[in-house]
């Protein structure tokens, strides 16, 4: 894919920007007035549920049937991490990215409360003794290109923790899956249209960049 | 060529951190890609103001970036907010107006409307694009916190989803709601909050995710019940002691008891008896209790009086309660005089 998009995502500015554009404003009662009912707001509700504006807009698409919202008020970011704990404080890191646990240490994953929560940056600053951090590539990371072998052996010897980054932060590893032969012909018959990653924008349906947990040279020693 | 979709990081962190959050001490914010469709996660070091580009390439899936806060004692996380970004996810944009003009979070009472605006752009016009391309959807979620609930530590994943729709066309709209649809048994009673979010429809391997949303909070109508005066009560010498029973005051409002003479008329502006008003602050409805006690010089005549309980707020000036009373001073001497002879 050739095309170079750059998107801005401002996520805060870019609200306040948005709505430059004038919002409806009320009028505010100046008469005293007596409160409302129970039953004229029950009579209002049911008018309004009859006339919903969201139903105006168009008939919605998708699953209609779930609710994608539960996907988004369910999370929890510790149960979504990898907890390292030590003497007091503790840091978060996305799962997969610790890829060696020697067996003394695996008291150190647990959460637990009293403790002070710590950026990865200082969590690490503060546990070199018994953290080390190996910094992989973007195709590493996701699956789409194998570790070195050599240095994955040597790890397994490490009497260190091993902690994946990328640029600094840690980061999951996904396990490589090798293309299959005729994705890898297909491939070098498009001229690297996908992007010399080696990226292809899968069909529907496809495995690729999805995890899988069985071979993976990747796979961590230990699963804290 | 490389698929090098970047997007710009905003280290947003505590830029948009809600208010609960407005104090820092005690939170750790992380900020997280997560590269779809595996949920592969990085976690991104950022200051705490300004903007750096993201330098992980988004994966053709997209990605999701998500802006936690971590507090400990009990370790708890808080999603804060959630950008999804792909080749052509939509941008949109939510925000509720009501009468209070509350910034923190949109508030509004039982039985006042409000407005939804929603601002969409980046949909595509081309009838061969993918539906997540060409369509958002829209959710309406209410939910009704617990008895005096304030919305802490509520499982938001428990909302009813009232209603969905699809937008498909880009540019700003309104929705006007007379009413709010909070679950409760007593309309003027209820007590939670409405959720409008876009998501993206789910595409290839990436999910449904959410583009933006926000939530408006109802509170209760106030209430006030009057003991010790009603319309048989006949003041002949001191005026009795009045208590006024007040629940669910609305946050930031003035509540005082009046009087003036003559029947019930609404909009009459009568005399404050001295005492009898109340200022409630806070973030939260408020339950009170106003005691009258030697309010003699708000009667001074006698005849008919009426004694109104008014509250203020945002929503202009209601009247909660009122009773009739009268005032009999003059002394009648009911006597005989006799003489002697």
């Amino acid at each position: 894919m050739k095309t170079r998009l750059g998107i801005l995502a401002t996520l805060t500015f870019l609200t306040t920007h948005l709505f430059a554009e004038t919002a409806p404003r009320f009028e505010k009662s100046t008469k005293m007035r007596d409160a409302v009912t129970h039953d004229e707001l029950a009579q209002k509700l049911r008018m309004s549920a009859h006339n919903d504006p969201i139903r105006n807009l168009g008939p919605a698409m998708g699953k209609v049937d779930e609710d994608p919202a539960k996907r988004v008020t369910d999370r929890d970011l510790v149960k979504e991490s990898t907890v390292l704990n030590y003497r007091g404080f503790l840091t978060l890191v996305p799962k997969r990215a610790v890829i060696h646990t020697p067996a003394n240490y695996e008291d150190r994953f647990k959460p637990s409360d009293d403790v002070q929560v710590q950026s990865w940056a200082d969590f690490f600053k503060g546990n070199r003794g018994w953290i080390r951090t190996i910094e992989v590539s973007r195709e590493q990371a996701m699956g789409l290109a194998p570790m070195d072998e050599a240095i994955m052996t040597a790890l397994q010897e490490s009497t260190q923790v091993v902690v994946a980054t990328f640029k600094g932060g840690p980061i999951s590893v996904m396990p490589y899956v090798a293309p299959e032969p005729e994705a890898e012909a297909g491939a070098e018959g498009s001229s690297g249209a996908e992007g010399s990653q080696g990226i292809k924008k899968p069909e529907p349906g496809s495995q690729q960049g999805k995890p899988k947990t069985d071979t993976a040279e990747t796979k961590p020693t230990s699963k804290p | 060529m490389s698929h090098c979709l970047r997007i710009a990081l905003f280290s947003l962190a505590l830029s948009i951190a809600p208010s609960v959050f407005g104090q820092t001490t005690g939170y750790t914010f992380f900020v997280r890609q997560v590269q779809m469709p595996a949920e592969a996660g990085w976690d991104i070091t950022v200051s705490q103001q300004g903007s750096q580009l993201s330098p992980l390439a988004i994966n053709p899936y997209g990605a999701r970036f998500e802006l936690w806060a971590v507090k400990s004692s009990p370790l708890t996380s808080y999603l804060l907010d959630t950008t999804y970004v792909n080749s052509y996810v939509p941008v949109a944009s939510v925000q509720i107006q009501t009468e209070d003009p509350y910034t923190l979070i949109p508030r509004t009472r039982a039985d006042r409307p409000y407005y939804v605006s929603i601002t969409v752009s980046g949909l595509s016009s081309d009838p061969m694009a993918p539906d997540a391309a060409k369509s958002v959807k829209m959710l309406r979620h209410a939910q009704a916190y617990p008895a005096n609930g304030d919305g802490s530590n509520l499982n938001r994943s428990l909302a009813t989803l009232v209603s969905q729709g699809s937008i498909s066309q880009n540019g700003f709209q309104v929705l006007q709601y007379t009413v709010n649809a909070v679950p409760g048994p007593d309309r003027t009673k209820v007590r939670g909050e409405e959720r409008f979010s876009v998501f993206s429809l789910a595409d290839y391997g990436a999910p449904e995710s959410q583009l933006n949303s926000q939530f408006v909070q109802i509170w209760p109508m106030s209430e006030a019940s009057v003991t010790g005066l009603n319309s048989s009560s006949v003041v002949k010498g001191t005026a009795p002691d009045v208590t006024i029973t007040l629940t669910d005051l609305y946050p930031d409002s003035v509540t005082h008891a009046q009087v003036y003479p003559g029947p019930p008329v609404l909009d009459t502006a009568g005399t404050t008896v001295p005492g009898a008003s109340l200022v409630i602050s806070g973030t939260v409805p408020r339950n009170e209790q106003i005691f009258l006690k030697n309010w003699d010089e708000a009667i001074p005549n006698d005849g008919q009086w009426t004694l109104e309980v008014l509250t203020t707020t945002a929503f202009g000036v209601d009247r909660l309660a009122y009773t009739t009373f009268t005032v009999d001073r003059a002394i009648k001497v009911n006597g005989a005089v006799t003489s002697a002879d």
